[in-house]
């Protein structure tokens, strides 16, 4: 029986370990999958012993000067390996999935986060990293502390933005098509959320060009626009006149403001600054 | 035939017997109804009333003069240039497979477009950013093509038809390449980008964009009509039409040219739209006949008709979000072009 036991809870064990947050025995050499992993690692002061990143790892700056793995969701186990890693933490968007496999075959610890595009999310990914690394005493760590002020007063002007019905739309870029916006399920529709504000295009799912009509007839109050999309056309007044956004109230009333892509579509702890200070914008503008 | 090298501009016209003319007249009526259906209908909807009365709204007039007019004239541009490019170098090249993507102009915009979603932010100096950025690049990825081509026949063609293909295919080949080299080095949201680039749109137009676009095509369509005449007789082949009098050589040029000018500017401001250049011209054939006077005036209508449904399903079916073009004019013109073929071969 107690053979069973420890049988079973072994299965289990197996199980959870791959996503969990307990302390990685050996973090001196750290492979890392995901922008936002790099991202908080840089946050948490322990870039140190980071000795790859993948190609969507490109903030803060010097985060693309290390040794590249290749993109988060095609990596190679043989690429991965030859970094001589101690242990690899990535996002959950990472693989494919037979590199997975490949990888764990390996004594090398995998730690996969979970994906989470919220508030709470952002907290779980940072504060499981601090643990990996042997930084969390029961959530007492030096930055925590301070991205949970942050938090706090996101949640309340987030709460007050969602009594006032306010109707946001992204943008994501515009090259030679209609511009392409955020639907549902999209990480720019949870940036919706976690600021208090709806998406008016939630009819449709993912990332898709919208006519510029649908724009206009939506009409939303404000509108976020990443950099990149902007940086062809010279400069914001030239792509809103392109987009035809000029011609929504959200321009009229100014309400349209610029970001950098990753900072509020990335859910690193960038999102959560980014998204204090858009919500304190339309706190302000939408009384 | 003696004078077949000094035809009048509209001699064409002659060409063409009375039931062809009336074929391309329901086409031309089948362009009006659809580019006046495109006019009316959209997401924002603006009532035929106010429209009539001159009655529009303000918000009402801009939508309709600034987003709808501009993308629906585009689509019927585009589409008329597809249709006579694919006409006339099927004619051309005596293969009945031939389409406008097949001298390589397109891949070559194709590269061009691609080179400035993937890479436009770091290599192009910022004074020339603007929204003519894109179809330049495009524009010029087509005339580098056209270049390679040039120097590669000799002048287009004094090697053979057959060669020019095998070129077109090599030039094809290498951008391609190229692309999957940008694509495999681009971001997420630049991949979006250019996947939905590749299926075509019309929603980037606007007046600026597509007043040189229309001097372009519009130039080149009017060029390429006188010449149809000498394309049948190139039927006979290259040496027969030689000899009854065509500078086989000047025509060559001419068509690969000007199909060179109308693929390049309709893919520079349109991204990839497949479908139309192959089988407008083969819809037309069976329609109404195989001499290329017709053909090409037939393929131009019939594309434009085409193009400018397919563009207002695009915009209305999926609404607010948009269908790329280049999914609809496969589905609409497939289903029909199979029953055809079926019905006529029976």
């Amino acid at each position: 029986m107690i053979k069973f036991v420890i049988f079973f809870s072994f299965l289990l064990f197996d199980k959870f370990s791959f996503a969990n947050c307990s302390e990685a025995k050996d973090t001196s050499r750290i492979v890392v999958a995901g922008g936002s992993v790099t991202e908080i690692l840089f946050f948490l002061n322990e870039s140190k012993n980071i000795v790859a990143v993948d190609t969507t790892s490109n903030y803060p700056e010097n985060a693309k000067n290390y040794p590249s793995i290749g993109y988060v969701r095609a990596l190679s186990a043989e690429g991965v390996l030859s970094l001589n890693p101690t242990l690899i933490i990535g996002e959950n968007d990472m693989g494919p999935e037979n590199v997975l496999e490949q990888l764990k075959k390996t004594k090398i610890e995998l730690r996969v986060l979970d994906e989470k595009n919220s508030v709470k999310g952002i907290q779980d990914k940072v504060s499981c990293i601090a643990s990996i690394l042997g930084k969390n005493k029961n959530g007492n760590f030096e930055k925590n502390i301070s991205l949970e002020k942050s938090v706090n007063k996101l949640k309340v002007i987030s709460k007050a933005n969602s009594k006032k019905n306010i109707r946001g739309l992204v943008i994501l870029m515009m090259q030679g098509t209609s511009p392409v916006v955020a639907g549902r399920n999209t990480s720019g529709e949870d940036f919706l959320k976690m600021i208090g504000s709806k998406n008016i295009m939630s009819s449709f799912e993912g990332w898709k060009p919208a006519s510029k009509e649908a724009i206009l007839l939506s009409n939303p109050n404000f509108v976020l626009i990443t950099k990149r999309a902007t940086k062809n056309y010279g400069s914001l007044n030239s792509f809103l006149k392109e987009s035809g956004i000029e011609m929504t109230e959200a321009a009229r009333t100014q309400n349209v403001f610029l970001l950098d892509g990753m900072s509020f579509l990335g859910f690193g702890p960038r999102t959560i600054s980014s998204g204090l200070e858009i919500s304190d914008k339309i706190y302000e503008k939408f009384k | 035939m003696k004078n077949l090298n000094n035809i009048n501009c509209f001699d064409f016209i002659k060409f063409i017997n009375s039931k062809q003319k009336f074929i391309l007249f329901s086409f031309l009526i089948l362009l009006i109804f659809s580019f006046i259906l495109s006019l009316g209908i959209g997401s924002f909807s603006i009532p035929i009333i106010n429209l009539m009365n001159f009655e529009l709204s303000d918000l009402e007039f801009k939508v309709l003069s600034e987003i709808r007019t501009p993308r629906v004239l585009l689509a019927c541009l585009v589409g008329a240039s597809l249709g006579i490019t694919g006409a006339s170098l099927q004619g051309l090249f005596r293969n009945p497979l031939a389409d406008p993507g097949l001298i390589g102009v397109s891949a070559g915009a194709a590269l061009g477009a691609t080179f400035v979603i993937v890479l436009g932010t770091k290599f192009i100096p910022e004074f020339l950013f603007g929204i003519f950025i894109l179809p330049i690049s495009a524009i010029s990825g087509a005339s580098i093509v056209i270049f390679f081509l040039y120097a590669f026949t000799s002048g287009f063609g004094s090697k053979g038809t057959t060669y020019m293909l095998l070129i077109g295919i090599a030039i094809n080949a290498l951008a391609s390449v190229i692309i999957g080299f940008l694509t495999y080095v681009s971001t997420d949201s630049q991949l979006r980008g250019l996947t939905f680039w590749m299926m075509g749109s019309f929603g980037a137009s606007n007046w600026l964009l597509i007043s040189p676009a229309i001097i372009l095509i519009l130039g080149s369509i009017l060029l390429m009509l006188p010449i149809s005449r000498k394309i049948d007789v190139l039927q006979l082949g290259e040496s027969e039409a030689l000899r009854l009098g065509v500078d086989v050589q000047k025509l060559k040029l001419k068509v690969v040219l000007f199909s060179a000018t109308c693929v390049g500017a309709s893919v520079a401001l349109s991204g990839m739209i497949g479908f139309v250049g192959l089988v407008v011209p083969h819809l037309v054939r069976l329609i109404g006949g195989v001499n290329h006077s017709f053909l090409l005036a037939g393929s131009a209508i019939l594309g434009a008709a085409l193009m400018t449904s397919a563009d207002l399903l695009s915009r209305i079916l999926i609404q607010p979000a948009e269908l790329p073009v280049g999914l609809l004019t496969s589905a609409i013109g497939a289903p029909f072009f199979l029953w055809l073929i079926v019905k006529i071969k029976r």
